[in-house]
């Protein structure tokens, strides 16, 4: 018995053994069929994919010299931003990479210079340039060399010293570039900054009356479907279920709605075309049933670093020439509670980003306010100047409510203001001890509806319904944040009115 | 193990842990005690002011600035110009602070901004604008594109010069640049004043083949040297001739068609290699074609001559730009006659005395063809032959030609004979 053991212990070691060897020459031998990828051979420009895309508007072609081919002048602009991406990249690194490529020997080298001196010192800039205003000045006759103005480009910089910073600014500034065709790229040869011409760019909030009827009279709520909260547009959105859902807001006595578009279920700075159709559909139900909709932008998005500046400007650029027009667009709301991610972010980082993209939306979209979903009411002071409605959200006491809406209005002075979330769980079960119930929640509304109807103050609550699932990424994982979040509804999961409801509308 | 053992263990274990949040609070207090040294710098507060600098500056001249009542050792002066930024840090002398300008700046023209900052707060800031510095030497870049050209007057090539400094800044706008070509005798200059970076000038194509030579000079300073290359334009019409050693149609020799010297419209000689198409049409509208290439513009082509008598109108081509004048070339007969031999119950049938212009057997190749027609003149069969000694032999064998009447048909160098013949 022991011998047969031993015997196919020693078979199958036999078996594994060779089997190892087996594998060992296999790997080997396709280890030394493996080449080098035949790619390799060409000088192809480093793989750039679509991370910096700022607005580039090109002043008619007027330039002396041979006139320009449009396929010429695209491919000049793409190896000129990419010329700016790479000096940016190099800037926030000081590492040479891909700075060759889009430079001549002789620009290079003054690079160069500036990087390793920042290197030794320590010193490093993280830039990003959001608009960028060429002139064709001329171009040669044997198309190989072409010149340009780049009129007041907006610089974002922010300089570091050891990690520290020491300066944050926002810049116009002109260029003359002069470029030339190497190796089929278009490299810069000369770069002088020169006077900008006297022109500046402002944030002009809209004037009051152009919204204010419509601000004023809305009630409402923030929405999302019953069964895909956080989750409308893609392969669940509905719009059967939204049509119906959007009457019964309508029957109920609201006459607006604020809802979400996800920035990377948009596909970022590439949109989906299918999930924007979704949201114009979304938008064409809320007419239909007589609603008014905030859009809020970027839902999920939480980077405001300035590398990513100008895909959001993009995203942002196409679903607000997508939905400026539309009947239905009360406000566009930037950023759900982006003070939030102060402490993460940096405050200065959110600002800015904020500031810049209320600017750029300004800039396609010159009828709707724009506003900004503050978390809490002493959030909502910041940017005051530049929104054009002030939102605030408010889950606290209702008996502090009116103390802290009054000191903020006061800061606010005559701009429009928006209770644009508040509401209250009525969910009773093991996590707060069976002690919440609807009751519990028809009184706070009793008691917030006496200081809005008092104050006149146009207001959006949390939510239609109760959810059955809340993503991780709404409250987190922790199993009795979910719970109450799941029962901000003022219809509960059976389609019944909560009790709160005759609080709200009398 | 024990009891006591354990707890000594234990005892030890966490007396070591002591040590280590000893450790732990010691380094906790140095990083609180750093931090609250740099809190204290942050509480000074200083109001620097600049001190008088130059607004415009020439590249490569040393740039100071220089700020009083500047306290703070944390103040850091950004530096932004054409190509990027950099922070400077400060010497300090008495109660100014004086940032020198490190030479990779000083030395790139074009607008800088500088901005004094202390724990990231703008305390000062301003601009200053660096000029390009022509005095250290003038440096050309030059650029003359496209390099060939035609000599017709629409075409030019373009000269584009880019003078820098020392420091490889481009000049200031409004420099004057000589451009100066060369083309045979006749040099000439021109005056470009700079704008965007660059000057630049066409220099049309003379009516001329030839080399035009181009260089630039500024402030003194020579360019290297560019060459363009003027080629003849597109040939104009011409004419052609042909030379023969006979006029007869032997198909045997041949014909030789040459052009003149084809030319351009300013009388330029057109580039060697131009192709010339040679078409030969003969009376039957039958075309023949042949190619030759120009060598100090004339181009020639080779023909063999036709078998039968005939005329030929001949033309030539440059395509696309230029044909010659049509000519004609008349053929004689070469071949006279023949004789058909029958033999062996007319199954074997021989051409024979195939003689040339003078009598002499025509040379072996020439095409020779039976026609075969039955008794109700019905096609049969057609049978080729070529020439050999001015004779050639068709056979009729039984396997395939029933014996019977048949008529024949003989044709040699055009020159056609009917016969009947019985098969048997």
């Amino acid at each position: 018995m022991n011998r047969n053991l031993y015997r196919a212990f020693l078979l199958l070691t036999f078996l594994v053994l060779n089997g190892l060897i087996l594998y060992g020459l296999s790997a080997l031998w396709s280890y030394l069929n493996t080449g080098a990828d035949r790619a390799t051979m060409l000088h192809l420009p480093a793989q750039l994919t679509a991370n910096y895309i700022p607005k580039v508007i090109w002043s008619p072609l007027k330039n002396e010299g041979r006139s320009m081919e449009q396929q010429t002048l695209q491919e000049l602009e793409r190896d000129y931003i990419k010329a700016w991406y790479v000096r940016n990249n190099a800037l926030e690194t000081n590492n040479h990479y891909g700075v060759q490529d889009y430079y001549t020997d002789s620009a290079r080298v003054k690079i160069f210079d500036i990087l390793d001196f920042n290197k030794e010192n320590n010193t490093y800039i993280k830039t990003t340039t959001v608009e960028h205003h060429p002139t064709l000045e001329f171009y040669s006759a044997d198309g190989k060399l072409a010149v340009l103005t780049d009129k007041n480009i907006q610089i974002h910089k922010e300089v570091f010293v050891d990690d520290i910073a020491v300066l944050k600014k926002a810049s116009e500034s002109t260029f003359k570039v002069m470029l030339l065709l190497e190796d089929g790229f278009w490299r810069i040869r000369h770069m002088v900054e020169i006077e900008n011409e006297d022109h500046e760019n402002k944030v002009e909030s809209l004037p009051l009356q152009a919204f204010k009827t419509d601000i004023a009279n809305s009630k409402g709520l923030n929405y999302y479907p019953k069964d895909n909260p956080w989750n409308m547009f893609g392969k669940r959105f509905n719009d059967t279920i939204i049509d119906n859902d959007f009457k019964k807001i309508n029957s109920i006595g609201l006459n607006t709605i604020r809802i979400f578009v996800p920035y990377e279920t948009f596909e970022k700075a590439v949109i989906d075309e299918e999930k924007l159709g979704q949201l114009k559909q979304t938008m064409d139900l809320a007419a239909k049933n007589g609603l008014k909709v905030t859009v809020t932008l970027f839902d999920f998005y939480g980077d405001y670093s300035l590398s990513d500046w100008t895909l959001t400007h993009r995203h942002a650029e196409k679903i607000v020439n997508a939905l400026k027009d539309h009947e239905a667009l009360l406000a566009w709301d930037i950023k759900n509670e982006p003070d939030l991610d102060f402490e993460s972010r940096g405050k200065e980082n959110v600002l800015s980003w904020l500031h810049q993209m209320i600017f750029e939306i300004r800039k396609w979209d010159t009828k709707n306010p724009i506003t900004i979903g503050w978390s809490s009411p002493e959030a909502a002071i910041e940017l005051l100047k530049e929104v054009d409605i002030v939102s605030f959200h408010y889950y606290r006491k209702p008996d502090d409510f009116k103390e802290a809406y009054t000191t903020l209005k006061n800061t606010v002075g005559t701009k429009p203001m928006v209770l644009q979330e508040y509401g209250y769980s009525s969910y009773s079960g093991l996590w707060n001890g069976y002690l919440g119930s609807a009751q519990d929640q028809a009184d706070y509304y009793k008691e917030m509806q006496t200081v809005i109807e008092e104050e006149n103050l146009p207001f959006l609550l949390w939510t239609l319904y109760d959810f059955e699932e809340v993503p991780n990424a709404v409250v987190g994982r922790l199993p009795w944040r979910k719970s109450q979040q799941k029962h901000f509804g003022i219809i509960d999961s059976h389609g019944e009115l909560k009790p709160a409801y005759h609080h709200i509308i009398k | 193990m024990s009891l006591l053992k354990l707890k000594r263990t234990v005892i030890s274990e966490i007396q070591d842990n002591l040590k280590n949040y000893g450790y732990i609070l010691v380094l906790f207090v140095l990083i609180v005690g750093c931090k609250k040294e740099m809190d204290s710098s942050q509480i000074i507060t200083s109001n620097p002011t600049v001190l008088p600098f130059k607004k415009l500056n020439v590249a490569g001249d040393p740039i100071q600035l220089k700020f009083k009542d500047a306290t703070n050792e944390l103040a850091a002066l950004i530096i932004e110009n054409s190509l990027g930024t950099t922070v400077l840090k400060a010497t300090k002398e008495e109660n100014m602070f004086i940032f020198d300008i490190p030479k990779h700046i000083t030395q790139k023209a074009g607008l800088c901004h500088w901005t004094l900052t202390e724990n990231a707060q703008i305390k000062a800031k301003g601009s200053f604008n660096i000029l390009p510095n022509p005095n250290n030497g003038t440096y050309i870049e030059s650029y003359l594109g496209p390099r060939s050209i035609t000599a017709v007057p629409s075409d030019f090539s373009m000269h584009v010069i880019a003078p820098t400094d020392a420091y490889d800044n481009p000049l200031s706008d409004g420099t004057k640049i000589t451009s100066t070509y060369q083309f045979k005798n006749n040099i000439s200059s021109n005056s470009v004043t700079m704008k965007n970076l660059m000057g630049w000038k066409n220099i049309y194509a003379p009516q001329q083949a030839g080399r035009i030579l181009v260089t630039a000079n500024c402030n003194g300073s020579n360019s290297k040297e560019l060459t363009s290359i003027v080629y003849p334009g597109n040939a104009v019409d011409f004419n052609i001739t042909y030379a023969r050693n006979h006029d007869y149609a032997d198909g045997n020799q041949t014909i030789t068609f040459s052009s003149d010297i084809i030319k351009d419209v300013y009388s330029n000689i057109v580039s060697d290699g131009t192709l010339v198409n040679f078409v030969a049409t003969n009376t039957k509208n039958i075309r023949l074609t042949a190619s030759g290439t120009t060598l100090n513009g004339i181009a020639k082509a080779r023909f063999i001559h036709p078998y039968e008598a005939t005329e030929w109108k001949v033309k030539a081509y440059v395509t696309g730009a230029a044909q010659s004048k049509p000519i004609s070339v008349p053929f004689k007969a070469a071949i006279k006659g023949y004789q058909i031999t029958l033999a062996n119950d007319h199954r074997l049938i021989a051409i024979e005395n195939i003689q040339s212009f003078m009598d002499q057997i025509v040379p072996d190749g020439v095409p020779i063809s039976l026609t075969i027609y039955d008794q109700q003149g019905e096609f049969v069969a057609l049978l080729k032959e070529t020439s050999r000694l001015g004779e050639a032999t068709f056979e009729l064998p039984i396997e395939f030609y029933d014996a019977g009447k048949y008529t024949i048909e003989t044709v040699v160098a055009g020159i056609s004979k009917k016969q009947d013949i019985v098969l048997k």
